[in-house]
């Protein structure tokens, strides 16, 4: 059946220049989304959010005298249809690529960028092996790294004294790797933490009816339920079935990214139980009061009209970083680039300044902390209690990137 | 708690068999497989969502709902039967199989078109969004009535395939076509009610289970691969055997979490295994 599907998926890749006509050369920049399949919201609002900033850019004169042209195409949310459009863009002259794209398709296509030398960014691929035992001179992460996304959630935990753990995921490359590194760090920040036996459950992406996993969680009565690799519509269908069994009654819940926009859409405010669950989020709502912020949410609202969720956030900075090495390199070449990136700053618009780490191209991109909650400003899921946690901290240093990858 | 477990399989059990018994029929009296039966079932979860916020203002918009919506996919099978199914009888397998994939891009991207790509959340009936205390232990009252549902439709299929003339032509057609035929059974009819009919069940089971897991881009593939697992196992063309594969896999997954949970969802196709190895028939498929 998948066979049937890319055939009839195929060649379906499109041009398009932002803002205006072509000069007589442009800069080509491939962006792959994830629009349809699981990862939908995410690649069609990462999508947005770098068309609106090479529009910017366009209208500001361009980078190095040249327009910004993006070679955008649907992943489908699949690994090897994202391989191929990566082939596609690179010959079709893409200098560099951004992916607003999973986990395991950006697994897969920063293999190819390391063997073609393209500079590949993700906008959507957190995982943290990405850029450890994973990462390569080609492959560039504006995005937070999963460690610091949970990292402060960890220590959050730790501090509440929960001891007894069950933990739920979605059964794919970021659920397995989120879920080990979390439990890892919980281990070690107190020796008393376990996780009840049988008590790890795993289910398909996309999986919405909990009913027997929920009975389950509560014949085992553990202290708190870690659902943190429940992504897309699991994530929602989760907390809004868990509160009807009154589970949050029960025991507490931790999901380090529930504060995603993208993932709690669809949650209703009698869905959320009031300050129970600890949560993380890289584009908290309300949006942070910053200058930055409040201009990119007005812009992003007037292009699209719609809010923008942590993904537009993302390929709009991506964009407007890649703009900002090309400027410091000084000319159109893969490799004067990639030296380019090393130390580069950039205000992300809910994340603020960050700078981008040389020897492991992983920006030191920080999150937010604090309880699930809900806005009614923006009629939509929120956060309440948030602090911003800088990421530095819970990167590995050189000396630790060098040996995870010489493994 | 072992109870509580069961009540979850029942409540599996029961969305899966509304999903299988549709598929099932289909292919008993028309003999095609229809690909296509999740994208009725997504499109009846967000027809769900249409009319229950429509119609937020009464107390009963999901009732309504519940009958209005599987109208609307049967019909829409309906047509789906007289445009596309009625000319791919007698073809073979292949050939059957493209067109009902091409029917669920077509659902799915018209879907994306009306509603967009958020997950939608559809709420549950007033009068049943209180939990009851089970057991020691809360349990959503809603999904008593998905399973109480779930029973009344079993009965109401064997009621019109046993218990009317239309379920004795039905049954008539499914054994012998061309005699059917010959004798006066205007087939086509037959074909074209029994769509309806088969999807109007994805239609039931969508918008019971759109109060559960909300509406979904998505659900389409996922309820279409368990559903086949359970007609498989049932045997493929028999009502029963989705009854009884239903709730085998329903409480196969149900304790399968709560024994092993890293196994859980292997066990519902290694019991899809196990069958076809024993009885490549389905458990109360017609012998070739």
């Amino acid at each position: 059946m998948k066979f049937f599907k890319s055939l009839a998926l195929a060649g379906m890749t499109a041009s398009m220049i932002a803002g205006g006509t072509a000069s007589a050369e442009t800069l080509k920049i491939g962006l792959i989304s994830a629009k349809s399949g699981v990862f939908a919201i995410f690649g069609t609002s990462g999508e947005k959010g770098a068309m609106l900033a090479a529009e910017e850019i366009n209208a500001a004169g361009g980078v190095l005298g040249r327009k910004i042209e993006l070679i955008t195409s649907d992943s489908k949310s699949r690994p090897e249809e994202a391989s191929r459009l990566f082939r596609e863009a690179v010959a079709q002259g893409a200098t560099v690529v951004l992916g607003v794209i999973g986990s395991g398709e950006t697994q897969a296509v920063s293999t190819l960028a390391r063997e073609q030398k393209v500079p590949f960014f993700t906008g959507l691929g957190y995982s943290r092996f990405l850029t450890e035992e994973a990462g390569h001179r080609y492959f560039l992460r504006i995005i937070t790294n999963s460690s610091a996304y949970y990292g402060p959630m960890v220590e959050r935990l730790l501090k509440d004294g929960h001891k007894r753990y069950c933990t739920i995921n979605n059964d794919f490359a970021f659920g397995r790797d989120l879920n080990e590194s979390v439990m890892a760090d919980l281990k070690k920040g107190n020796p008393q933490v376990e996780v009840l036996p049988g008590c790890e459950f795993w289910v398909p992406l996309g999986t919405t009816d909990f009913s027997t996993y929920l009975t389950a969680l509560l014949s085992k009565k553990p202290d708190i339920v870690m659902f943190g690799g429940l992504v897309g519509p699991s994530g929602r269908a989760f907390v809004a079935q868990a509160n009807q069994f009154g589970l949050f009654q029960r025991m507490a819940g931790a999901h380090p990214a529930l504060g995603w926009p993208a993932n709690a859409v669809g949650l209703r405010e009698q869905d959320i139980p009031k300050r129970t669950i600890i949560t993380g989020s890289d584009y908290p709502y309300p949006p942070p009061k910053t200058e930055d912020s409040e201009r990119f949410f007005a812009a992003f609202k007037k292009r699209w009209n719609e809010d923008p969720v942590s993904e537009a956030a993302h390929g709009y900075a991506t964009i407007q970083f890649i703009k900002k090495a090309f400027e410091k390199a000084g000319k159109v070449d893969r490799e004067a680039f990639i030296d380019a990136t090393a130390g580069l700053d950039i205000v992300h618009p809910s994340l603020g300044a960050m700078k981008m780490r040389g020897f492991d191209n992983q920006s030191t991109a920080g999150v937010w902390v604090g309880y699930l909650g809900w806005s009614k400003q923006y009629n939509r899921p929120a956060m309440e209690d948030v602090i911003f946690v800088p990421g530095e901290k819970y990167l590995p240093t050189e000396e630790q990137v060098k040996k995870l990858r010489s493994k | 708690m072992i109870e509580l477990q069961l009540i979850s399989g029942l409540v599996s059990a029961a969305i899966l068999f509304l999903l299988a018994s549709g598929l099932s029929l289909i292919f008993g009296v028309c003999h095609v497989l229809n690909l296509a039966h999740g994208a009725f079932f997504l499109l009846a979860t967000f027809l769900a969502y249409m009319v229950t916020s429509q119609l937020a203002v009464t107390e009963f918009d999901f009732w309504i709902a519940l009958i209005l919506v599987p109208l609307a996919v049967a019909g829409v099978g309906a047509v789906a039967e007289i445009t596309l199914f009625r000319r791919l009888y007698g073809a073979n397998i292949l050939l059957q199989v493209l067109p009902t994939i091409a029917l669920i891009f077509i659902i799915s991207d018209l879907v994306r078109f009306f509603w967009g790509l958020e997950p939608l959340a559809v709420p549950t009936p007033t009068g049943f969004n209180f939990p009851i205390e089970l057991f020691g232990v809360f349990f959503p009252s809603y999904y008593a009535v998905v399973v109480v549902a779930g029973a009344l439709v079993a009965l109401l299929i064997w009621f019109l395939v046993y218990k009317t003339d239309w379920g004795l032509l039905i049954r008539a057609v499914s054994q012998d076509r061309d005699m059917a035929r010959a004798l006066g059974v205007k087939a086509n009819r037959i074909f074209t009610s029994v769509f309806a009919l088969g999807t109007g069940l994805a239609g039931v089971g969508g918008v019971l289970f759109a109060p559960i897991g909300g509406a979904n881009l998505g659900t389409d593939m996922d309820a279409v691969i368990e559903a086949f697992a359970v007609v498989v196992v049932g045997g493929l063309g028999s009502v029963w055997g989705s009854a009884v594969a239903a709730l085998l896999i329903g409480m196969l997954k149900a304790f399968g979490i709560l024994i092993v949970p890293q196994f859980a969802l292997a066990f519902v196709f290694g019991l899809m295994a196990i069958v076809l190895v024993i009885r490549p028939t389905g458990l109360f498929g017609a012998r070739e």
